[in-house]
């Protein structure tokens, strides 16, 4: 006997850049944003009977499309990944040695993007994404100097000399 | 600039990822960074211990332990977490507790007066009035501060951790003091006299530190204890090449806090608590 395999295609999501790019995203892999999650559920989106053409584009305003983009990457290498226990998560020593090898590259971009990533991760709340781009910008902050941090980070400083010099005085006791 | 206008909660977040001293200078390097510095609310996370050390070169008399009236000239050593200031004087040190005040909650604090012959009691006062804590030490060196029951009768101290003394158990045993604490520590301390503390019924609980190389001697202080003293709480400072094997004798579910020392420090207490 051949019984017909019925070959099911996996549900698409469709998402909205602020530039107005839409993008075609794989269900699985975006539950990761808590926020597309929620929307999805409440807007009962999984409703398998409206085809992926049909189905009504989630509008992330606050996204443009090259960060978007690049979120959903960052969503598919980490589809495997177990889910968080936000509980444990608290508990956990902070460190910032353990980001995955594959985050360190992905996230070695320019500040503006990875801090625009920093925002995108924030508002379609992905957590391992937020924490790995925190991560990444607190490297680059630990051991400098307040000199160094502003140069880094083009911070401008808009203390007087004196002010500076009496903020010094005041910080002088967390010097090792 | 990219750090700036990031919402404070993000910035807090960021910064939540890197040491206290790290914190404190990004707030040196502008304004808008030093308001939303001040407003993280993460000076300091609740798991760093605050430490507070006296050291007084000399004598404090009694009727000088006053914070107004002990001279600047003495010399006082604060330590802050893993950041320590030197030459500190009184007037300083009232400033940085005002200043740390409202920011701190802290699982221990931690007081070490290191050989002094009495303990600057209001100065304690004026300390633990100021920090949340959960948990206040006392550390003590070399000799037992003549004061060392008044100490106990004014404060609920609960952790009494004597380190590098030469007392033989029945001294240590017979101090008043032992009997008003729920819990001593003890560090660096031969078996004989640890064996008899921890025999000693008389604390609600008992809480060890032993800095011992031997294991084998841990795990029958250990042992011991569960028949005598009620150990609630066991912190282990165990030298890194003996830790393993003692934690892996031990069953790593055995006791509600183990901590090791040195490099283990943090990988096995985080994952132990």
């Amino acid at each position: 006997f051949l019984f017909p395999i019925k070959m099911t295609s996996p549900r698409m999501i469709k998402l909205t850049s602020n530039d107005d790019k839409t993008f075609e995203v794989e269900r699985d892999v975006i539950k990761q944003s808590v926020t597309v999650n929620t929307l999805i559920t409440d807007l009962n989106m999984d409703d398998e009977d409206v085809s992926v053409e049909n189905q009504m584009a989630i509008p992330l305003p606050n996204v443009d499309a090259a960060t978007l983009e690049m979120v959903i990457t960052w969503c598919k290498q980490h589809r495997e990944d177990p889910p968080r226990n936000e509980e444990e998560e608290e508990k956990k020593e902070k460190r910032t040695d353990d980001i995955p090898e594959w985050d360190k590259t992905f996230l070695d971009v320019e500040q503006s993007v990875l801090f625009a990533l920093i925002l995108a991760a924030n508002y379609m709340d992905i957590k391992g994404l937020l924490d790995n781009c925190c991560k990444t910008v607190a490297n680059m902050i630990k051991g400098k100097t307040p000199d160094e941090i502003r140069k880094h980070f083009n911070i401008k400083n808009d203390f007087t000399p004196e002010e500076e010099e009496q903020i010094r005085k005041e910080n002088a006791w967390c010097e090792d | 600039s990219t750090l700036e206008p990031l919402p404070n909660h993000l910035l807090s977040h960021i910064l939540s990822f890197v040491p206290i001293a790290d914190r404190i200078r990004v707030g040196e390097c502008s304004k808008t960074l030093a308001a939303a510095v001040a407003n993280c609310d993460l000076f300091l996370p609740d798991s760093i211990p605050i430490r507070i050390m006296f050291r007084q070169v000399g004598v404090i008399r009694p009727g000088q332990d006053d914070i107004t009236e002990v001279s600047s000239e003495d010399e006082m050593h604060i330590v802050v977490g893993k950041l320590s200031v030197e030459g500190t004087n009184l007037i300083e040190l009232d400033r940085l507790f005002r200043r740390l005040c409202n920011k701190v909650h802290t699982r221990f604090l931690e007081m070490a007066c290191d050989d002094m012959p009495l303990i600057p009691i209001d100065l304690f006062e004026q300390a633990t009035s100021r920090f949340i804590y959960k948990e206040l030490r006392l550390n003590l060196n070399r000799r037992i501060p003549r004061n060392l029951d008044e100490f106990c009768d004014r404060f609920a101290c609960e952790n009494l951790c004597l380190t590098n003394m030469s007392l033989d158990a029945d001294m240590l045993l017979g101090l008043p003091a032992m009997n008003r604490l729920v819990s001593v520590l003890m560090l660096e301390m031969d078996d004989q006299t640890l064996l008899a503390l921890v025999a000693q019924q008389n604390h609600r609980s008992l809480t060890g530190i032993l800095d011992l190389v031997d294991p084998n001697t841990v795990i029958d202080v250990l042992q011991a204890s569960k028949g005598g003293g009620n150990w609630s709480f066991v912190q282990l400072l165990i030298p890194d090449p003996s830790l393993d094997r003692v934690l892996a004798l031990l069953g790593y579910r055995q006791f509600d806090y183990v901590e090791g020392s040195l490099a283990h420090y943090q990988h096995y207490s985080w994952r132990l608590f």
